[in-house]
């Protein structure tokens, strides 16, 4: 909303700088966005909230200023309290068809009316005001809207058939042109504004041209009326049409100022294009009991904080335009028409609160309640202490859209069948759902790659949507790594499986006290043979492998792209409790290497598994420490060298003792997975 | 007949001083002592088999056998002095770079999402998580923002296409706020409560430098028996000095929020300009930081509560607003592209 200072003094001989002014409005609630030069001097650029379209108007702009500054607000001539002739004559038919949505209806037929472009002072305050000129009559109907709020229109009354006015719903398929061009095709739930034919207007959004006023216009109807907002703003929004008149009867406007701004308009018609009033016809009109609200002053001071009296009260609410009465504890006080938000008593503080200033509000700090009730704080921290994990292992954390595409879900081999699509898009690039944080993890990896960076390891803590469990959103823990994890003059680490398992153990052994296993298992996108499903002392939490080549091929990465997803609640559920403490063994280990050779076909957890179960609680330590395939071992089969401490919590071991074991947990290897000593 | 007794000793002191040059640690020299000087050496075997000798090379082999002897010993001395003064290893290039370690970090989101929390948590605020596919019941109607009301425009907000599991509840659409959260503690909760809300939210802006359709707020809501707009300003007071610094000047601004009442805009004080007007404030000398306001009582008796005997205050803010502001980031992108040369600066 523009407000052109020069035409604000017209009601309220304010003598601030506009930037002072400008600060003042700021600090009461009505933003001053900018103040921009015209022709007219300098321009105000307001951003008015919802709850007040009373300041949608030069003059609700003036009662605010005359509030703020104790001044006496003038009253637009001529007087806005003229009685409006009852009787519709014939000259002019006004029915209401639609009484929900149209509440009040006055037209007033002007005869005598000579088109010409309206005075340059009108035409440059229009301007200031973002309106352009058009002519004389439609001018002064857009300069009312601007001085008072309330939205007008003017229909040639020769191009009115029967000289009828009919606030009507469309019937399904009527057609209308609007004064912008386009042409419509009506739905039944659009309420216009019909000659005794067809419909001339879209009720309070726009004009038709078949009705629109012309070089050659020399009756008019003058449309001032009381639409539904509700109506109003849906009209507007299937016809895509948001017009200075729809945001006003969106916001509400004044039922008082509905016949104070036609007679307004037809003064200045008088005015400024020779119209007289033939026929004046007002319908629907029921005076609004006022509303009266009652104020406790104790109620208002604890809600505040303050300890203000009635004075302060009563002089607060009366610059704004209440009526207050009582000067005791309790004041009734009762709301102007124009003031559509005041409804009940804590609209009232907000008020007394502005118009005092709330930087006369004192601050202070309240006591800090014992205890905390709930404990919710703990879920979050250990959502949190799980963050710090990862980073402490090396991982950097990510942050990735939570809405992605079509093409995002299907290069990682999700079914678009299950996916939870939002209704309304802003783009076809973030219109899913994600079901898993590999996409953007997958993303955020390209983004550095081919950026140039040479390795990444990252992680990212976030929820997924599963159709199935809407709304709830598990929370997953994606990590994801690719290219060098690091290198320097010593050597370099390349990213793998096992880093990555590596990475996963670290992180629930510290959170949960157990490695985790894993079990070859593809997923819907990992490579054959490269995936795996993880579990955690059994309970699967998990999924990890390397991103399939035609993922990676999809993203322009050449490198492998290593990727893990763990469920947070399920990992959570196995967290460590108090843990219990033992003290280290002081006694020395001995210590043994055991190398074998078996099959490939025998995997590496079958043979740990039964050295372990050989060595029993004896070999208190069993370490891999190679694996080898090569010209030493005979085709088809691998060597794996343990190095194995022994060691007994409460005595020393003999070395007879563990030669003894040492060659039991050999020879089982040798029944048991076909090994060879070597 | 022995090689000694022929050509006594050929070659073996070049023999010595090159094993002696080689030997640089003290086991290595005990190695050429016995090599050279030890039971099996030529010089003690000369010296053993001298009896065996024709008597007219006897005196000349043992002359020449003692003085090697003497000589081996004397280098070996010298040597051993020596390697006990020199420094045991090769001096260390103490300017080449230390073993790469992997560094991870944490989200300037995070980070600062974090310090918000901080600041709240001394004051006996408990953190609480909600949903971010929600009903509208919980992200509008409960909030005091009617269905077809221009309130609802500052909160154009995704709606999900998968059908309401509770239909009463509205449609499920993805947060525009972290509000609803609020509802949701206190239909299951009674006052007094202090909750602090993290989480993401979403909204249809179209991605720019400054909008993002996907961000994240801090809500706070304090309802009891007594807590006023005195205690709001209070509170967000400190907290603004301590994650800005003590000098921070705040303004509070009337403002609307369906869900407050009175409802308010929390500015700083520009810190670049300090209040003057530039570039970062818009020309303005503020920053919007916040909104917050008093429960609005339609909000507390949609709860079931009594306004008439509790009443409290709201708030809520951006944290990717804030971190930028901390950082000097200007692009709210960044945070999203997840580049490592740009996460690794925190």
């Amino acid at each position: 909303m523009r407000v052109p200072v020069e035409w604000l003094k017209e009601f309220v001989p304010s003598r601030l700088a506009p930037k002072v002014l400008a600060e003042r409005l700021t600090m009461a609630g009505l933003e001053v966005i900018g103040i921009h030069d015209s022709p007219q001097g300098p321009v105000l650029d307001l951003e008015v909230t919802p709850n007040r379209p009373d300041w949608l108007s030069i003059v609700g702009v003036a009662r605010e200023v005359a509030a703020l500054t104790g001044q006496r607000l003038k009253t637009p001539a001529p007087a806005t309290r003229r009685p409006a002739a009852r009787a519709p004559t014939q000259a002019l038919v006004i029915r209401i068809e639609d009484p929900q949505g149209c509440t009040q209806y006055v037209g007033r037929l002007l005869d005598g009316i000579t088109i010409k472009p309206s005075p340059d002072w009108m035409q440059q305050r229009l301007l200031a005001c973002g309106i352009r000129p058009i002519n004389n009559v439609v001018d002064i109907t857009n300069y009312v809207l601007l001085e008072l709020g309330q939205p007008l229109h003017a229909f040639d009354a020769d191009r009115l058939a029967d000289s009828t006015i009919l606030v009507r719903r469309a019937r399904a398929g009527e057609r209308l042109t609007l004064l912008d061009g386009t042409a419509k095709v009506l739905s039944a739930d659009i309420l216009v504004i019909a000659d005794a034919r067809v419909p001339v207007a879209v009720a309070g959004v726009m004009g038709g041209t078949g009705s629109a006023v012309t070089a050659g216009t020399r009756r008019v109807v003058l449309e001032s009326a009381a639409f539904d907002p509700v109506t109003v703003r849906r009209t507007a929004r299937a016809l895509g049409a948001t017009t200075e008149s729809s945001y006003r009867f969106e916001r509400g406007i004044d039922p008082a100022g509905v016949e104070a701004a036609s007679v307004r308009a037809a003064a200045l018609l008088a005015q400024g294009a020779g119209g007289q009033v033939q026929a004046v016809a007002s319908v629907g009109r029921r005076a609004e009991r006022p509303v009266v609200i009652s104020l406790s002053l104790d109620r208002m001071n604890r809600w505040l904080g303050t300890r203000l009296g009635a004075p302060d009260a009563r002089t607060a609410l009366a610059r704004l335009g209440c009526r207050v009465a009582g000067d005791g504890s309790r004041l009734a006080v009762v709301v102007p028409s124009f003031r559509r938000d005041l409804r009940q008593e804590a609209d009232l503080y907000e008020d007394v609160a502005r118009v005092i200033g709330y930087e006369r509000i004192p601050s202070r700090l309240p006591a800090t309640p014992p205890g905390v009730p709930e404990g919710g704080a703990r879920d979050y921290h250990r959502l949190q202490s799980l963050r710090c994990l990862c980073a402490s292992l090396g991982l950097t954390e990510a942050i990735t859209w939570a809405l992605l595409s079509e093409q995002d879900l299907d290069r990682c081999g999700y079914s678009l069948a299950d996916a939870v699509r939002l209704a309304n898009p802003i783009s076809q690039d973030h219109a899913i759902l994600r079901p898993s944080l590999c996409m953007g993890l997958l993303q955020s990896v390209r983004q550095n790659l081919t950026r140039g960076v040479d390795g990444v390891a990252l992680f990212e803590l976030g929820g997924v949507t599963d159709t199935r469990r809407l709304p709830e959103q598990p929370q997953r823990l994606g990590i994801v790594l690719s290219g060098r994890w690091l290198q320097d003059w010593q050597g370099r680490q390349a990213s793998d499986f096992y880093r990555l398992k590596g990475l996963l153990s670290a992180l629930t052994e510290r959170l949960c006290g157990a490695p985790v296993s894993a079990a070859a298992a593809d997923q819907p996108w990992t490579e054959s043979g490269q995936g795996a499903v993880l579990r955690l002392r059994e309970d699967p939490v998990g999924v990890a492998g390397l991103v399939a080549r035609r993922t990676a091929h999809a993203l322009d990465l050449e490198h492998d792209v290593w990727y893990a997803e763990l469920a947070v609640d399920r990992l959570l559920a196995q967290r460590r409790r108090e843990v219990e403490a033992h003290a280290p063994s002081t006694l020395p280990p001995v210590k043994r290497d055991l190398s074998v050779v078996v099959a490939n076909s025998v995997a590496y957890a079958t043979v740990v598994g039964v050295l372990r179960e050989a060595g029993g609680s004896l070999a208190a330590d069993v370490k891999l420490i190679d694996r080898y395939t090569g010209k030493q071992v005979p085709a088809g089969h691998y060597s794996l060298t343990f190095s194995l401490d022994y060691r007994d919590p409460a005595r020393t071991l003999t070395a007879e003792e563990v030669d003894t074991l040492h060659r039991r947990i050999g020879q089982a290897l040798v029944e048991r997975c076909q090994a060879t000593l070597r | 007949m022995s090689d000694a007794a022929t050509r006594p000793f050929g070659g073996l002191e070049a023999a010595f001083q090159a094993a002696l040059a080689q030997a640089t640690t003290a086991q290595a020299l005990e190695a050429v002592r016995i090599k050279f000087l030890g039971r099996k050496s030529e010089v003690a075997a000369a010296l053993k088999g001298l009896g065996a000798l024709p008597a007219d090379q006897r005196a000349e082999v043992g002359k020449r056998a003692n003085q090697l002897k003497t000589a081996f010993e004397a280098r070996l001395a010298e040597q051993q002095a020596a390697l006990a003064t020199a420094p045991a290893r090769a001096a260390l290039d103490v300017t080449l770079p230390g073993t790469a370690l992997a560094q991870g970090r944490l989200h300037p989101v995070t980070r600062t999402m974090d310090a918000i929390l901080a600041c709240f948590v001394p004051l006996g605020f408990e953190i609480i998580e909600g949903p971010e596919a929600e009903y509208e019941y919980y992200n509008f109607d409960r909030l005091n923002i009617p269905r077809d009301h221009p309130s609802r425009e500052h909160f154009d907000t995704f709606f999900l296409e998968a059908p309401s599991p509770q239909p009463a509840k509205g449609r499920l659409l993805l947060r525009s706020h972290t509000s609803p959260v609020q509802i949701r503690v206190m239909e299951r909760r009674k006052p007094p409560l202090r909750i602090l809300v993290p989480g993401k939210v979403f909204r249809p802006d179209a991605l720019d430098p400054s909008h993002s359709f996907m961000f994240h707020q801090v809500e706070g809501l304090v309802v009891d028996d007594r807590t006023s707009f005195a205690d709001l300003k209070g509170v967000l007071e400190q907290f603004l000095r301590a994650l800005f610094g003590e000098d921070t000047q705040a303004r509070f601004r009337p403002h609307f929020f369906p869900f407050t009442e009175p409802s308010a805009e929390v500015d700083i004080a520009c810190r670049v300009c300090r209040g003057t007007g530039c570039s970062t404030c818009g020309q303005k000398g503020w920053l919007e930081i916040m909104g917050c306001g008093m429960v609005h009582p339609n909000v507390l008796k949609g709860v079931g509560y009594d306004w008439q005997r509790v009443q409290g205050f709201a708030f809520g803010m951006g944290v990717e607003r804030i971190a930028m502001l901390r950082h000097g980031v200007k692009d709210i992108r960044l945070f999203f592209e997840n580049d490592v040369r740009f996460l690794e600066q925190f």
